[in-house]
């Protein structure tokens, strides 16, 4: 499994007025992806 | 309509402390007041006391020491995004604070309230995280450091006792060469999803040494995940 979706169902996601929560656990995926490509980015 | 309550301005955290003591539920400290006083005008809910601790010196300063960098709890976010020691030293923490809610909010709002008010679709308690970063509590003749993992224990409710307050964040700088990141996600003005990252490469900048993942705003109270950090490339990406 990727880190995204073990990310995703850890985040204890609920549905809400912010969205249900398997959209939310997709957008920690995605997210993920961008902010280890971006941490890499940033090393210093 | 914000109803009638009374102001209590102590000028030390002994004397807050006591003031929580004494006042119990009826008080709650005031450190901004950009999440409270929303709450107190919807009428959601009802303090006979505000303890504005604003006045107590000494608790806004960002120094560093020891490969630490520590940020007082009454920093406002206005005051680390224009730290220069912040951004030069973590320009993750700056870039965060400085996308917080609006300008209104970041030019009052303190980081020791954010973080007490434990509102789920907040955003340093994620970034913290990935940081290792612990909290400094104190109360009348006790001082005790908490990681910040065990601070936020549910939505709107965090491990301090009744008669303690937040002094202070101590931030690890990153071993080199580390990056940062903050990402999140949201129509509202409230992220609906944050994510924080940090990974530490080897001196060949080759391969992850390590990586820590942490995520917030879509449940209760922002998490790490240690079961994503165990991964390594190509599986991560």
């Amino acid at each position: 499994m990727k880190a995204g979706e073990i990310a995703g169902r850890a985040s204890d996601a609920i549905s809400d007025l912010h969205g249900s929560q398997e959209y939310k656990e997709h957008i920690v995926g995605v997210l993920l992806k961008r902010a280890f490509q971006r941490a890499q980015e940033y090393c210093v | 309509m914000l109803r009638r309550f009374r102001l209590e301005e102590p000028e030390s955290v002994d004397e807050t402390s006591d003031l929580l003591a004494r006042y119990g539920e009826s008080a709650k400290i005031y450190a901004g007041g950009t999440e409270l006083l929303l709450a107190m005008k919807e009428g959601l809910v009802h303090y006979e006391r505000l303890v504005n601790i604003k006045k107590i010196r000494s608790l806004d300063q960002i120094t560093t020491e020891n490969g630490f960098i520590h940020i007082g709890a009454l920093s406002t976010h206005r005051k680390l995004v224009e730290s220069s020691l912040l951004r030069e030293r973590l320009p993750a923490l700056v870039g965060m604070e400085s996308d917080i809610a609006n300008i209104r909010v970041r030019e009052v709002g303190t980081l020791g309230g954010n973080l007490c008010f434990a509102e789920p679709h907040a955003d340093p308690g994620t970034l913290l995280l990935v940081l290792g970063a612990r909290l400094f509590a104190a109360k009348r003749s006790s001082n005790r450091e908490i990681p910040v993992e065990q601070f936020f224990v549910d939505a709107y409710e965090t491990c301090l006792e009744p008669d303690e307050i937040l002094t202070g964040v101590r931030v690890p700088l990153p071993p080199r060469p580390s990056g940062v990141a903050y990402l999140k996600f949201g129509y509202l003005e409230r992220p609906s999803v944050g994510v924080a990252v940090r990974v530490t490469l080897d001196q060949t900048r080759e391969s992850i040494v390590e990586a820590r993942v942490a995520v917030g705003c879509a449940g209760p109270v922002p998490r790490r995940v240690e079961e994503a950090e165990r991964l390594r490339q190509p599986v991560l990406l």
